[in-house]
C-alpha cells in the first residue's frame, strides 16, 4: 500500500466522522449530503475493478457503523452501485464538475430511495410525497459537494484534479 | 469482462455477508467503535496517578455539573406519572445516514437503561432509547420517523363556541401521536376534525399505553391543517427539546423498573 493509499483511507475515515457528527448540523431541508456516496463514486469512476468494490464495500461498513440502520444494508448498496457504474463507466465523460453533478443526481436520488425503501421494511410509515422530496433534496445537496471530494480526492491519490484518467484493465 | 464479474461476484458475496450476519455481531463491532468516545466522555473518577491541583480542578467542575443536573431533574417535577429518572450525558451526536437522526449518551444496559424508554432534556422530549450497549445507549430522537409517540394537545376553549363538552371546564386535552417526516418536521396527527387546536397550545406525552410517564412537555403547536380524507386534522409541531444541541439529560426509568425495588433486571455481562 502507497503513501497515497493510506492519505486516501485516512480522508475516507474523516469523511465518515464528518458525514456522522457535522453534517448533521449542516442540514438543509432536513437533508446532508452523502460525502461517503460522493467517495465511493470517485472510486468507482477513477480505480480499477477490484480496488474499486473494495473501496465500495469497506465504505459502506464505514457507514454501517455510523448509522442506527441495518447493519451491512450501505455496503451491498455501494457494492451494487459500483458494479453499476464499473459496466457503463467507459461511456461516461466525467472530466467536468458538471457532468460530475449530473452523473451523482439520478444515482444519488435512486441510491436515497434504496434508504427509504429498507425503512419502510423496518416498520416505518412514509408517504411518498416526502420521501421523494427528501431523496430529491438528498441528491442535489451530494451533487453540489462531488467535485469537491473529488478535488481532494484527485490530489490525495495523484489523478489529475480535472481530468480523471479511467484505467481499464487489460482484456476488460 | 469475466474476471470482472468474478471480482463483481465475490464483492457482491462479502456484502451480503455483512448483511446477513447475527445483529449482535454487528452491534459489537458499532460497540467497539465508540467504546473509546463513550470510556472519554464517562463519568469515571480520575486516576490515581493525576495530580492533585487537576484532581481538585475536576472536582470542582463535577459539582457543578451534578449542580445542573438536579436543576434538571427538578424540571420534571410536574410529570404526572412519577416516574424514577436518572441522570445522563451525550456524548456523540448524529447519524451517516441523512435518513436517520441518533444521538449516544453515556449510559447503557449497566446502568438499568433499556429500549424505548424515554429521554428529555431541560426544555422537553429528545428522543427514545433504541438500542443499549453496556455501557452506552443509542437514542432515536423525535424527529426521526421511526418514532411514535402518544401525545395530547392541550387547548383551552374559553370563550369559543367550539367546546367539545360544554359541561366541562378548562383546558380540553385531544390525543394523537408525534411523528416525524423524513425531514425532520414534527407533526402531531390523528386529531378529529373539529376540535379547535390554535399556533402556541403545548402538547404533551399522553402515557397512553404505558411506553412513557405522561406530562412530558414535547413541543408547541405551529400550525393546523385538515387531513386530505376530511376526517381527521393534523399539527404541525415545534419541538421543545434542543435536538442539536442539548447535552445534559435525564432518562425516565419506566416500569417494570423501579430502582427501590427487588426486581432490578441484571446489568448485562
Amino acid at each position: 500500500m502507497t503513501r497515497r493509499h493510506g492519505g486516501a483511507i485516512a480522508f475516507s475515515v474523516a469523511l465518515a466522522l464528518v458525514q456522522m457528527m457535522a453534517a448533521p448540523k449542516l442540514r438543509l431541508w432536513g437533508a446532508h449530503p452523502d460525502l461517503l456516496f460522493c467517495t465511493m463514486l470517485f472510486f468507482a469512476l477513477t480505480a480499477r475493478p477490484a480496488p474499486a468494490l473494495a473501496a465500495a464495500w469497506a465504505l459502506g461498513l464505514l457507514k454501517s457503523i455510523g448509522s442506527a440502520g441495518t447493519f451491512g444494508f450501505d455496503s451491498l448498496l455501494f457494492v451494487g452501485l459500483t458494479a453499476g457504474v464499473l459496466l457503463i463507466r467507459n461511456l461516461l465523460y466525467v472530466s467536468h464538475p458538471l457532468s460530475q453533478i449530473l452523473l451523482t443526481l439520478p444515482l444519488a436520488f435512486l441510491t436515497n430511495i434504496g434508504y427509504a425503501l429498507q425503512r419502510v421494511t423496518e416498520g416505518s410509515t412514509l408517504a411518498a410525497g416526502p420521501v421523494a422530496e427528501h431523496a430529491a433534496i438528498t441528491a442535489v445537496y451530494t451533487a453540489v459537494a462531488t467535485p469537491w471530494v473529488f478535488l481532494i480526492f484527485a490530489l490525495i491519490v495523484g489523478v489529475p484534479p480535472t481530468v480523471f484518467q479511467i484505467r481499464t484493465p487489460k482484456g476488460g | 469482462m469475466k474476471r470482472n464479474a468474478n471480482t463483481i461476484g465475490t464483492f457482491l458475496l462479502l456484502a451480503l455477508v455483512l448483511l446477513l450476519l447475527p445483529t449482535s455481531w454487528g452491534d459489537r463491532l458499532r460497540f467497539v467503535s465508540w467504546l473509546p468516545i463513550a470510556v472519554f466522555a464517562s463519568d469515571e473518577p480520575p486516576g490515581a496517578e493525576a495530580a492533585d491541583a487537576m484532581h481538585a480542578y475536576q472536582l470542582l467542575q463535577r459539582i457543578g455539573e451534578l449542580e445542573a443536573r438536579l436543576d434538571l431533574a427538578s424540571r420534571y417535577d410536574s410529570v404526572e406519572q412519577p416516574s424514577p429518572m436518572i441522570s445522563a450525558r451525550i456524548f456523540l451526536r448524529g447519524d451517516s445516514s441523512a435518513w436517520r437522526r441518533s444521538a449516544y449518551i453515556n449510559l447503557g444496559s449497566d446502568h438499568y437503561l433499556a429500549e424505548g424508554m424515554a429521554v428529555a432534556d431541560r426544555h422537553g422530549l429528545l428522543g427514545l432509547v433504541a438500542k443499549v450497549f453496556p455501557r452506552y445507549s443509542r437514542l432515536t430522537l423525535l424527529t426521526d420517523p421511526a418514532v411514535k409517540v402518544r401525545a395530547s394537545v392541550e387547548t383551552d376553549p374559553a370563550g369559543s363556541d367550539h367546546r367539545t363538552d360544554p359541561g366541562l371546564q378548562g383546558p380540553e386535552r385531544f390525543f394523537g401521536t408525534v411523528e416525524a417526516e423524513p425531514d425532520g418536521s414534527l407533526y402531531l396527527r390523528s386529531i378529529p376534525i373539529g376540535t379547535v387546536v390554535k399556533p402556541g397550545d403545548p402538547v404533551f406525552s399522553s402515557g397512553l399505553g404505558g411506553a412513557l410517564p405522561r406530562g412530558i412537555p414535547i413541543g408547541v403547536v405551529l400550525a393546523v391543517h385538515t387531513n386530505t380524507n376530511g376526517l381527521t386534522q393534523q399539527v404541525r409541531l415545534r419541538p421543545l427539546a434542543h435536538l442539536l444541541s442539548a447535552e445534559s439529560v435525564v432518562v425516565f426509568l419506566q416500569q417494570p423498573f423501579v430502582l427501590d425495588g427487588n426486581d432490578l433486571p441484571e446489568p448485562s455481562p
